[in-house]
């Protein structure tokens, strides 16, 4: 029975990866079409890449919801639907950034430089308008570009997935971001009932059980109050420190 | 002309000052990534404090391959030939 219900899980996570391998080429193509698409203007085109990502994604959840292989609930929502936040989340998973850009049609998200060049991903990524984190105070500007003009930035200040059992290790360019566009950051803690698509996971590792996820969004910082008259520098190091608290304590 | 304690003795303060770098921490052989948490960031505001206070022009390029506090004495001295 067990085999049977095993294989069958297997099965219906093929499925899943299969949709989501055949929406992704799907998304690639539309955006080498799109390209060729006028637009009103550049920030339209950006929203309407965006959009498209953002409706892909949430098809996959409710492709895994209705398969029977996700549950998930997000609390706080409407924290993050304010413009101009800095959104900062843990990367417990390969997933974390479908679940925000699924909730978050428009915002804006630091992308790997590594997707940013490469040339499937690249050609949807660039058209969004997606931020790279390239490098370092390039990214800043970047940031808070994005940030001032009154996008939601998304990023993962630890700048990769964490490795479960690890203590968590923040990088300090969300914190410099939202001190150089003056912007709240809102954390949002996720959390995986069991470790999954975790970093030096094989993705065909079949989870054992339906994946459940939550996710909380409960209150935001303000960042230039806390760094007020403190050199970058420091105020940098006080922000991430706080972000870090946050994170550790609610992980824990 | 600076010598090389001088150029360390300032770069101790910076490193202090700035970064909140403990003084104990802070020796030659002391990597700044992985034992003192200096990132790139830090190390633009770290190349122009040290422009300011001791004259010396560091190219962000030439710092990239800086991973220790002599490192940064050994190009900055060099600089001031």
């Amino acid at each position: 029975m067990s085999k049977i219900a095993h294989g069958w899980r297997i099965a219906r996570t093929g499925a899943c990866y299969i949709g989501f391998g055949i929406g992704g080429v799907a998304v690639i193509l539309l955006a080498a079409v799109l390209r060729c698409v006028p637009s009103r203007s550049k920030s339209a085109r950006q929203r309407r890449m965006r959009r498209v990502i953002s409706s892909f994604f949430s098809a996959f959840l409710a492709l895994a919801r209705v398969l029977g292989l996700l549950e998930y609930r997000f609390e706080g929502a409407s924290y993050l639907r304010r413009p101009g936040c800095l959104i900062v989340a843990n990367h417990p998973s390969l997933i974390d950034v479908v679940f925000l850009i699924a909730f978050l049609p428009e915002a804006d998200c630091v992308v790997k430089q590594a997707l940013w060049h490469n040339p499937f991903t690249g050609v949807v990524l660039r058209q969004a308008g997606y931020t790279s984190n390239a490098d370092g105070p390039e990214l800043i500007e970047r940031g808070r570009a994005s940030l001032t003009s009154g996008n939601s930035l998304i990023i993962f200040p630890e700048g990769t997935r964490s490795r479960p059992g690890q203590p968590l290790r923040l990088q300090r360019g969300a914190a410099h971001i939202a001190l150089a566009a003056g912007a709240e950051i809102v954390p949002v803690v996720i959390r995986f009932a069991e470790p999954t698509l975790f970093k030096g996971e094989p993705w065909y590792h079949v989870p054992s059980g339906k994946i459940q996820v939550s996710m909380r969004a409960h209150c935001s910082f303000d960042a230039e109050g806390h760094g007020a008259g403190l050199p970058t520098t420091v105020a940098a190091r006080r922000v991430t420190a706080l972000i870090h608290k946050y994170f550790t304590q609610r992980l824990a | 002309m600076l010598n090389k304690s001088d150029i360390r003795a300032h770069l101790d303060d910076s490193l202090i000052s700035m970064f909140g770098v403990p003084a104990e921490h802070i020796r030659a052989d002391a990597r700044l990534y992985e034992d003192l948490d200096i990132d790139s960031l830090d190390a633009v505001d770290l190349i122009i404090h040290l422009r300011d206070v001791t004259g010396v022009r560091v190219q962000a390029e030439e710092f990239k391959t800086v991973r220790t506090v002599s490192d940064i004495v050994d190009t900055v001295y060099a600089l001031t030939r």
